[in-house]
């Protein structure tokens, strides 16, 4: 488009140089007579009719016969007007075929016979309408010798242009294929982008019902913890009264223990007892037996005695039978009694256990309680972040809604682009097609400027 | 054969003893060693300020081997100033009275015993006590003998 501007512009300075050339040669023929061609043949059927007015009287002096004199000034006139006749046609039959013939080559496309008859038309001191017209065919000619000159040049440039042109809009069209490439690219990216933010909203709304779940659970967590911490505490109470009277129990299996202990060490006193009431019933027996012995020797005087010896002697036996079942018996009792040691000694040492058990679960209960504050106060935490948490996700869902509007609007405008970029490219085809066309007509414009000659 | 009787329940059988022989009954935890006893000699006593030599009456009954025994009743024998100590070990004595004898008892002698008693139980041999003594009297001699046989 420069290009053709360019031309035109040139064109333009062109014809005006040609119309200032006209304007010089118009001031050069006012140095020249300028004679229309009627006038031509007014001064010829005036010299006709002076020729036929004066040639009467010269043949008057011509000495031929009388008859012969108005023929002859008859013939001569007609001589005459024939001769000028004669001049002016073949004057008029030369410029004219001159101009013919350089109109016919300019015809034809050769614009070379232009100089001549502008030279020619300048050479001439008298002029007329013929030599007008042959000063402006040659202006003609020149004219169009610059016109074409600047055609040529234009066809030159316009090739050069159609050729970049094409080779443009191939570069466009090419383009145009990797913008439409590119466009279908950013519309499935924006199709899945849309669906991705559909799946990100969706998941983003159960995200936030999801907190606000958790939000519920929450506060019924710190709700349980504050009453595990309000149940462990009063546990606490309980076990610390329960171990104030599991010690007042300790204390009384200690003192049963000791008190155990103490008839234990009574009851080992006890054979000791019985072993001297042993003795003392087995010297009973046998002072018993001596005494019987005795009796029996004392024959019918001692025969009572013997009796009461005897009984004495059973009484003995009878003792010794007690003792040994009271031996039997406090074997026995002792038996239980260490049983019983045992089993206190036993169960003071388990208590001793259960007391440092006891310890160590109030010691228990007592971080159980911190542990338990500790978590109803982390809890609470939990339910404020748990609540902005649901206050960010709303908000979350809201700029995601914005964001699934934007990319739904996204997928609308790369809809249209796309369509764009179609007619674009459906223009892009055409513009090929509009550009092939001016190709052809490049070459031919270039083709039928090559057929003047310059 | 006559008189009252103290009967020994040994695991052997029951034996009697009159009573007329018997000095007293005493009781030793254990007996005191007898340098140079032999037989069925097993130690000696001391009864009422006087040493009695003891003579294991299982073992001289042909029972050598008694049960060990926690208690040892002694009843010590008195012949014509002679005493013996005879070990019932912890047999049960008790007595059998003349009356309840009566036509019951038999000549039948043995080893150191002089006759028998048939009661409506069992059998009572009777101890031939002086037997005893002698053969007591003839072993501690005897040892006595032995001891100084070489340099009498």
């Amino acid at each position: 488009m420069e290009n053709t501007n360019d031309a035109n512009c040139q064109l333009t300075m062109d014809l005006k140089e040609n119309y200032n050339n006209q304007a010089l040669n118009n001031e050069r023929r006012d140095v020249t007579i300028r004679i229309p061609i009627g006038y031509k043949f007014i001064l010829g059927f005036i010299a006709v009719v002076a020729a036929a007015a004066f040639v009467p009287g010269l043949v008057e002096k011509l000495a031929i016969a009388e008859w012969m004199k108005q023929p002859l000034s008859f013939l001569i006139a007609i001589l005459i007007g024939l001769i000028l006749g004669s001049f002016f046609i073949r004057k008029f039959t030369r410029d004219f075929n001159r101009i013919t013939s350089v109109a016919g080559r300019i015809s034809k496309g050769d614009l070379t016979g232009s100089g001549e008859l502008e030279s020619e038309a300048r050479s001439s001191f008298i002029k007329d309408e013929i030599g007008d017209l042959a000063q402006a065919v040659a202006l003609m000619s020149a004219s169009l010798k610059t016109l074409v000159e600047q055609l040529k040049s234009t066809v030159s440039d316009l090739t050069d242009a159609q050729e970049s042109f094409s080779s443009v809009v191939s570069r466009g069209h090419e383009t145009s294929k990797e913008v439409i490439s590119g466009t279908s690219a950013i519309f499935d990216g924006a199709l899945e982008q849309a669906n991705h933010v559909g799946d990100a909203s969706s998941t983003v709304k159960a995200m936030a019902e999801l907190a606000d779940e958790v939000a519920g659970k929450v506060t019924e967590s710190a709700n349980a913890s504050q009453k595990v911490n309000t149940m462990v505490q009063r546990g606490a109470m309980a076990v610390t009264s329960a171990m104030e009277k599991m010690e007042t129990i300790f204390n009384g299996i200690e003192n049963t223990e000791s008190a155990a202990i103490r008839l234990k060490e009574k009851l080992g006193d006890i054979p000791r007892i019985l072993d001297v009431i042993t003795h003392i019933s087995r010297q009973t027996d046998l002072l018993a037996l001596n005494a019987t012995i005795e009796a029996s020797k004392a024959g019918e005087h001692g025969r009572g005695f013997a009796l009461v010896a005897e009984e004495v002697r059973r009484f003995a036996d009878n003792t010794n039978n007690s003792v040994e079942d009271v031996s039997f018996i406090v074997k026995e009792l002792r038996l239980e009694v260490e049983r019983v040691v045992a089993s206190a000694s036993e169960g003071t040492a388990n208590l001793k256990g259960g007391r440092d058990d006891l310890r160590k679960i109030r010691e228990i209960l007592v971080d159980i309680t911190n542990y338990t504050s500790e978590v109803a106060e982390k809890a609470s935490i939990i339910l404020g972040l748990t609540h902005k948490q649901k206050e960010k996700a709303g908000k979350t869902v809201e700029i995601i809604k914005q964001v699934a509007h934007i990319a739904k609007e996204n997928l609308s405008s790369t809809e249209r682009v796309e369509s764009a970029v179609e007619r674009h490219g459906t223009a892009i085809n055409e513009t090929i097609t509009a550009a092939e066309k001016l190709s052809e007509l490049s070459k031919e414009l270039k083709t039928v400027a090559a057929r003047f000659s310059l | 054969m006559q008189g009252d009787k103290l009967i020994i329940g040994l695991d052997a059988g029951k034996f009697a003893i009159p009573t007329t022989a018997v000095a007293g009954v005493v009781e030793v935890e254990q007996l005191p060693f007898l340098p140079g006893r032999a037989g069925f000699v097993t130690g000696i006593i001391s009864f009422r300020n006087e040493p009695v030599a003891v003579v294991d009456l299982a073992m001289a009954l042909g029972d050598f081997s008694p049960a060990p025994r926690a208690t040892h009743k002694v009843i010590v024998l008195r012949d014509r100033g002679r005493a013996l100590g005879v070990d019932i070990g912890e047999a049960a004595l008790s007595f059998l009275w003349d009356e309840e004898i009566g036509g019951k008892a038999t000549d039948e002698k043995g080893l150191f015993t002089s006759g028998r008693i048939y009661g409506e139980e069992s059998t009572i041999d009777i101890i031939d006590w002086p037997a005893l003594f002698n053969e007591t009297s003839r072993m501690l001699t005897a040892e006595e003998n032995v001891k100084k046989g070489p340099h009498s």
